[in-house]
């Protein structure tokens, strides 16, 4: 009986707290249905009263969508599966192999984590204008593909896989790159799944390294596309909520397509200790 | 074998996807030769837009191709705020644009062309200018900025209300408010009206300055070096100000609160607005009920605060003669007429100063006349490039302590001053 109550009370607060995170999105879905008129009505309606797909129409026609979504998806694509393919091997490398300097190359890596991008902006313009990638959707795939943060995560959980294991197999006759496809990543796949979504979201939502490597409006980004909704005195609030929108759907259905793993990553991890 | 499948099915999908990457920009570059025999120039124009002058750029750019077959025009769209991130980037990085809009060339003025070369001479460019547009062509003593339009202040406000209550606005400029009737009118229509607030004044040193000019004050001494703001004309417009938070004839949330003022008057809350008139077209599409635009008050003077775009072109820019040739191009007075006409925006030339609107003529009438008798001494303040963004921080800053009752008027104006190093001491 006692138990019922805390779960009722408890239920009761999770409703309310998620309503209260879920509001904003709902609101921002829900404006950018309403005519421009009624998007600041007094008082605010959650219900449009009058239903318009202007916003979306306009987003498509004025605004070419289609080409910003077709770059961001290029470009998110491709720089998830390098990051993920050299933050796995480095992860696994700083992880497993004993070697000189292993634990200074570590260091190294989460050092640039101290430097903010902004200090680095202009190096790394001239750098990349160099190797002739400014203005090309190659310019913002590679720069921000070996995060530190990856190879630091799948370090930490590749540590915790028995050395006695990487041993059975190499006294089975199993070479280097058989061990790392076999038999490591099926291991480190839950880390995996956490790093696509991470590495999807990060390059999604990329905004200034595109601001700065790009200056085709045809190989604009969807961030890029929304800012440019901004002005000096003034903001366009229909289409950009509307783009808005379109732009959150493909980050909330890879969502829901790798949640069962991050589940599990969390069971795994709670058996291992 | 089945694993070998697998890899070969990912190694197909990178290339797929590298290939699609390529295929976007392969046809960027420039300098290609035509059949005519003169080289192609693409000039690289940073850009960014409230309403459609982007739009109305385009087809200039369009028009120009035409008489220019050898240009072509890579317009960057860009959000205000990161204009000059992009531009600086660039500019270190070896890679200046041609062409940027911008509203503030003291910024970046280091990186910029000097213009003298190309226009006949600074003398007879600044003359074709009006007064409070000329001093934003230069930075220093040097040319290096084409102003291309103009913004001034003005009020906008909703005609139901005002009927409701029984108010009348001024209709010309020979029957003015002063500052008094202009509170007393705002409070007796918040009051017998649906209007649920009275003012909505913008959250914008630019704006808040349009009381120190009516006053009779100004920021800075005519020649720059000294700041005047603490001086008693200056601390009366602050005053004037206080009381009208105090009156809650403005409402408190938007200095005090961050709360949007445009949104307050295109809601129907708020029955005033004052602000500029960047906000015609938005209010043309977006607000559902009849809105009109009147004159702003006089107290000591009439003043609004012109604002202002320029279009400046880069000396490390690999296309300077061409970049100097559009902007002549920009200003001339047709293709400017164009511009400012169907972007509503004032011109900054003498010779456009008639324009036929198409849609807002009388609003902006009321405009132009306003920016036709702001005095000089407000594009002298807020193109004073070295010291008025400090300024321009702080007063935000000490409005909101004052407002809050941190500070009194005289101690918020003496404290910038204090606390701006003019170089002279």
């Amino acid at each position: 009986m006692a138990n019922k109550t805390k779960n009722f009370v408890l239920y009761t607060i999770l409703v309310i707290v998620g309503a209260f995170m879920l509001f904003p999105v709902l609101w921002v879905v829900s404006s950018s249905f309403k005519p421009s008129t009624e998007l600041f009505s007094w008082p605010p309606t959650m219900i449009p009263n009058s239903l318009t797909f202007d916003h979306y129409i306009s987003a498509f026609e004025n605004a070419n969508f289609g080409q910003y979504l077709f770059n961001t998806v290029v470009v998110t694509v491709v720089a998830t599966i390098i990051t993920l393919f050299i933050n796995t091997m480095a992860g696994y490398a700083l992880a497993k192999y004993r070697f000189k300097g292993s634990t200074l190359i570590l260091v190294l890596f989460l050092s640039t984590l101290m430097i903010p991008l902004e200090a680095l902006m202009i190096p790394m313009f001239i750098v990349l204008k160099n190797l002739g990638l400014y203005n090309t959707l190659w310019g913002i795939i590679i720069p921000p593909a070996a995060t530190p943060t990856g190879v630091f995560l799948v370090r930490q959980y590749a540590m915790s896989l028995p050395d006695e294991m990487i041993e059975a197999a190499k006294i089975d006759g199993a070479g280097e790159w058989k061990i790392f496809v076999r038999l490591i990543i099926p291991l480190i796949k839950p880390i995996l799944a956490t790093l696509t979504i991470f590495s999807i979201m990060w390059r999604w939502q990329d905004y200034i390294w595109p601001l700065i490597a790009i200056s085709d409006t045809r190989l604009y980004t969807l961030e890029l596309a929304l800012a440019n909704f901004i002005g000096e005195y003034s903001v366009d609030w229909g289409p950009l909520l509307a783009m808005a929108v379109l732009t959150m759907v493909p980050l909330i259905t890879v969502f829901l397509v790798f949640q069962r793993f991050f589940i599990q990553g969390i069971m795994m991890s709670g058996m291992k200790d | 074998m089945k694993l070998r499948n697998k890899w070969f099915g990912a190694l197909l999908l990178v290339a797929l996807v590298l290939s699609a990457c390529s295929d976007g920009n392969t046809d960027s570059g420039d300098g290609n030769v035509e059949e005519t025999g003169e080289a192609k120039v693409t000039l690289d124009v940073i850009w960014f837009s409230d309403g459609d002058e982007g739009e109305v750029f385009k087809e200039i750019t369009e028009e120009y191709k035409k008489e220019h077959p050898n240009v072509e025009f890579n317009i960057i769209d860009t959000p205000y705020s990161d204009v000059n991130d992009r531009i600086r980037t660039r500019v270190s990085g070896g890679d200046a644009p041609d062409l940027a809009r911008v509203s503030n060339p003291g910024m970046i003025s280091d990186a910029l062309l000097e213009l003298d070369d190309y226009f006949d001479s600074k003398e007879t460019f600044l003359e074709q200018l009006s007064p409070s547009a000329r001093p934003w062509a230069q930075v220093g003593d040097k040319f290096v900025a084409v102003p291309t339009d103009m913004t001034a202040h003005g009020l906008f406000y909703n005609k139901a209300y005002f009927e409701q209550a029984g108010v009348e606005v001024p209709s010309s400029p020979d029957d003015l408010w002063d500052w008094d009737e202009f509170a007393n009118a705002i409070e007796k229509v918040k009051e017998n009206s649906d209007a649920r607030m009275g003012l909505a004044y913008d959250m914008s040193p630019s704006r808040y300055s349009t009381l120190i000019y009516q006053n009779g004050g100004t920021i800075f001494s005519e020649d720059g070096t000294q700041l005047t703001i603490n001086e008693p004309e200056a601390v009366g417009a602050l005053e004037y100000f206080k009381e009208l938070h105090d009156r809650e004839i403005i409402p408190k949330s938007i200095w005090l609160g961050g709360e949007n003022p445009n949104s307050m008057f295109r809601s129907a809350q708020a029955a005033m607005h004052l602000s500029g008139n960047w906000n015609l077209q938005n209010y043309s599409e977006n607000a559902g009920f009849e809105w009109g635009v009147t004159y702003l008050p006089e107290e000591v003077r009439r003043s609004s605060v012109a604002g202002g775009k320029q279009m400046v072109a880069f000396k490390d820019s690999e296309h300077t003669d061409e970049a100097a040739e559009f902007l002549q191009y920009f200003i001339s007075k047709d293709v400017n007429e164009k511009y400012v006409k169907e972007s509503l925006f004032l011109s900054p030339r003498n010779d456009v100063q008639d324009v036929q609107y198409e849609i807002n003529s009388e609003a902006m009438e009321i405009f132009q006349n306003e920016l036709s008798v702001t005095p000089e001494a407000t594009a002298n303040d807020w193109s004073n490039f070295e010291y008025m963004p400090e300024v321009e921080k702080q007063l935000t800053e000490n409005v909101q302590k004052t407002l809050n009752g941190d500070m009194s008027p005289q101690e918020a104006m003496d404290d910038i001053v204090e606390s701006t190093d003019m170089g002279s001491e």
